[in-house]
């Protein structure tokens, strides 16, 4: 019963798509914790991470989002969150994350915000 | 030390074996015959009562046929299809026939009668021999229809006739019976004290099946054996079974139904199966036996390369031959005459794969049953150590003189061979551990191979290879095997003493921490009049993250909260203390609710690693006014049940969780509801351990399922409502250990 978590990269119009599937908690989050560092170390600062085939996720999961978002901020990057599942949007929602990412319905809308907002204005 | 031990037992087993067995057991008493040559042999026979075997598969099987100092007879199983039907051919170890069997279901070659079937059949099993035998008598079988003829040796000193089953005027079977006593009765291998054994072990066998089930059941119910690394290592235990299964002759002896002759049997296979799994969930095993079965787990994770491992083949190769000598021993020594050594061993020389036999099969299972079940289960449960040598000791000697079956003849010299056999392996347990153990059996069984066969035979290489594999596989896994074996963390080298008590050690702390967190959470409940309330916080480990706190403020209201660090464990302990310091430190000066979370918020963000952060649900309770004002920083929404209204509704204002930013979106998206609380009504502050709490079909609590508790426990005070809404969660949880902390407080207005 391990629980299954893997991520595929790829990019769409200069933007790294990180997509994640099955359970990110705090066995697996390290693992996107080092895939979301390497994107930025090489300077791909606008990640969009979609989360079609994410079926759950812990708080050791939401973390990794926190960790990284300032400096890519910082930076004039961004991570846009998309495709969320109810059940995984729900999660995002409690803690607030609505107000501090842009979560939008699927990856072309990602690349849509990016065009009206390269940075979420808060 | 060791080193010596082993080596001074392997010369020691050697010459006992040199001096005992040429002693006991000249080269001429057996005359091996190639096993392709019986197979021809067995094809010719059918043949010649009507049955074409070709095609079909085969099974050679090696057994005493009679009691004492008989010789070996071994039966070719000749086996259609899935064992839909099977013929039989049995020799002496000369390479005569002595047996025939017919499949049920085929009718060989017909005779004009029965009678001219009896004689075709005896005439061909006597040949030149024919002349000295009886004319038959006459009787019915146990069959309906069937005839037995049976024909004896007027000029043998024994009783020796050859009988021959007929039905339909074709024959069923034909069967050279030998026995020393001159009366009719077959000699059966299960009678007599045998059989009582056989039963004994028989109990042991699946008393031991079905609580070793029962056990690991209840362990894939708690979900203790999700963790990744035991899976990987039922996954080993069960990769070896099966090619154990495959590889040796079991796996279609499980499928033929008409093989009885020593097959591992499907509870058996699974008693096994169990056995390894039960070692592989690893809780099984008490701390203290725990290195015992170390090597043999590495070995499960297919993973042996350890210096560890390569000491326990070592010791087990080395003690082999003494496990050998103990037949020949017994046998030889005079002190019990009438005893013979068991040649089950030969079995090996007719399995296509040495080792893998049944009868060996038997023996691992005992051992693991014995070290496995029976050791630790008394260890647990009786505690005066005279008393548990006394049921071990017995217990342990009819087993081995059972299982092991080293001699036959009275049953004293069973019994010693049974007693020295336990000891060997109680030393090998208790010097080495479980892999040596299992080790000295089956290489044990190649020494005594390689013994009987003492001359040319196609096998022999085989008996040559493996025991040299195993001896390298020794050498390999000291020389390249590293000290501290990889994978789990508590899986060091079983021999380095520190292991026991550093891990008891760190239990031991970790006990103190989680007493000192729980002390840390409110003593008592706040006396408010006309309130009543209740609360309990449960880690899922030893500490936990979650916490809940009541504040008397300064403007005379009363603070609630409940609160979440991210993350799990140590961590996530430290952040909890962290979290409670700050919450009593800040509403010391402001009792209002937004400024205090926002101060809180800037505090936890200075102080906390980016990626850690803590939601909250924090409530501010005017008692007199029955005004509650409430806010929920990232955190589940609150229950409020109205009961009055008979509505129920989760109260969900906006708002971030702390430590998450400090910039001025926290302020801006912080929400304070304000609830006008009437008598009976309830407000349930939780942590995502109670709504997130998964059952074994992994459905969710859920907050649906949390407001039909609130309801239903609408005319309980607040601690039965507690307790009933947390009854409702584990009788859903029904036996699943909570994968997070539980936090629960209930707020009621009124009595």
């Amino acid at each position: 019963m391990a629980n299954p978590f893997s991520i595929h990269k790829s990019t769409e119009q200069g933007l790294s798509i990180l997509a994640l599937e099955g359970y990110l908690d705090a066995h697996t989050a390290p693992e996107f914790e080092k895939a979301v560092e390497s994107e930025f170390q090489a300077g791909h600062i606008q990640m969009v991470v979609e989360c079609s085939r994410l079926t759950y996720i812990s708080s050791a999961g939401l973390g990794v989002f926190m960790s990284f978002i300032e400096e890519i901020r910082e930076a004039g990057g961004d991570i846009k969150i998309c495709a969320l599942a109810p059940k995984v949007f729900q999660v995002f929602d409690i803690l607030g994350f609505s107000a501090l990412f842009d979560i939008v319905a699927d990856l072309p809308a990602a690349v849509e915000r990016y065009r009206e907002a390269p940075v979420k204005e808060t | 030390m060791k080193r010596i031990a082993g080596l001074a037992a392997a010369v020691a087993g050697v010459a006992l074996l040199a001096v005992w067995f040429s002693r006991y057991w000249p080269a001429s008493h057996w005359t091996v015959v190639p096993r392709a040559q019986l197979l021809e042999k067995g094809r010719q026979a059918a043949a010649h009562f009507g049955v074409d075997v070709g095609g079909w598969k085969s099974y050679a099987v090696a057994t005493v046929a009679k009691r004492g100092a008989a010789p070996l007879s071994l039966r070719i199983t000749y086996v259609a299809g899935r064992g839909e039907r099977a013929a039989e051919a049995g020799f002496d170890s000369s390479g005569a026939l002595n047996y025939w069997r017919a499949p049920d279901d085929v009718r060989g070659q017909k005779f004009a009668s029965d009678e001219a079937a009896a004689l075709a059949a005896f005439q061909y099993m006597a040949g030149a021999e024919a002349a000295r035998y009886q004319s038959p008598r006459r009787s019915a079988g146990d069959a309906a229809g069937q005839e037995v003829f049976e024909f004896r040796n007027a000029g043998s000193p024994f009783h020796e006739r050859i009988q021959v089953r007929t039905k339909d005027a074709s024959v069923e079977r034909v069967e050279r019976k030998t026995s020393a006593s001159l009366s009719d009765e077959d000699d059966d291998d299960d009678e007599g004290y045998w059989g009582l054994f056989a039963a004994l072990s028989g109990v042991i066998q699946t008393a031991g099946f079905v609580v070793v089930l029962a056990v690991f059941i209840l362990w894939v119910a708690r979900k203790t054996i999700s963790r990744r690394f035991q899976l990987r290592m039922a996954g080993g235990a069960f990769v070896i079974m099966m090619a154990a299964l495959v590889f040796g002759s079991g796996w279609d002896k499980l499928h033929s139904v008409h093989l009885e002759h020593d097959t591992v049997g499907v509870p058996q296979f699974f008693t096994a199966l169990a056995i390894l799994l039960y070692v592989a969930v690893w809780r099984g095993i008490s701390v203290k036996a725990r290195p015992k079965w170390m090597t043999l787990e590495q070995l499960c994770l297919l993973a042996p390369v350890a210096k560890a491992t390569g000491e326990s083949l070592a010791a087990g190769v080395l003690f082999s031959p003494l496990l050998a000598a103990i037949p020949f021993l017994i046998a030889g020594c005079g002190l019990f005459p009438g005893s013979s050594v068991w040649p089950q061993k030969a079995v090996l020389l007719y399995d296509r794969v040495p080792l893998l036999d049944s009868g060996e099969m038997k023996v691992f299972l005992a051992l693991l049953l014995f070290f496995g079940f029976a050791v630790p289960a008394l260890e647990r449960l009786i505690r005066f150590g005279w008393l548990r040598w006394m049921m071990l000791v017995p217990a342990g000697t009819l087993l081995f003189a059972y299982e092991w079956r080293g001699v036959s003849g009275p049953v004293a010299g069973a019994l010693t061979a049974g007693a020295l056999t336990l000891g060997l392996f109680w030393v090998l347990w208790a010097r080495f551990d479980m892999l040596a153990v299992l080790t000295m059996q089956l290489s044990a069984g190649l020494v005594a191979g390689l013994l009987i066969l003492g001359q040319k035979h196609e096998s022999i290489w085989s008996f040559v290879l493996a025991l040299g594999g195993m001896v390298l596989a020794a050498v390999w896994c000291q020389r390249r095997g590293q000290e501290v074996m990889e994978g789990d963390p508590l899986a060091t080298n079983p021999m380095l003493t520190g292991f026991r008590a550093e891990r008891e050690k760190l239990l031991a702390e970790f006990s103190v921490a989680r007493r000192a967190q729980q002390d840390m959470l409110p003593q008592a409940m706040p006396e408010i009049p006309g309130y009543s309330i209740a609360a309990s916080c449960t880690p899922s480990l030893e500490v936990g993250g979650d916490l809940y706190d009541f504040l008397n403020l300064q403007d005379g209201r009363i603070g609630i909260g409940v609160a979440d660090v991210s993350g799990k464990g140590v961590p996530a302990a430290l952040y909890m203390t962290l979290t409670k310091g700050l919450l009593a430190s800040v509403t010391k000066n402001s009792s209002e609710l937004g400024p205090v979370v926002e101060e809180v918020n800037r505090h936890l963000h200075s102080v906390t690693r980016k990626k850690v952060f803590v939601t909250m649900a924090l409530g501010f309770l005017d008692a007199k006014k029955r005004v509650l004002q409430c806010v929920r920083a990232g955190h589940n929404p609150m229950v409020w049940r109205q009961k009055g209204k008979g509505v129920t509704t989760l109260v969900n204002p906006g708002g971030l969780g702390l430590g998450i930013t400090a910039s001025k979106v926290f302020g801006m998206q912080l929400k304070v509801a304000e609830l006008k609380l009437a008598e009976g009504d309830a407000v349930v502050f939780y942590s995502d351990g109670i709504t997130e709490a998964m059952n074994s079909s992994l459905e969710q609590f859920g907050e649906q399922r949390l407001m039909e508790a609130v309801e239903r426990a609408d005319s309980l005070a607040a601690m039965a409502a507690h307790d009933s809404i947390l009854g409702e969660v584990r009788s859903f949880l029904d036996g699943v250990h909570p994968q997070d902390d539980m936090t629960l407080v209930v707020l009621r207005v009124g009595g």
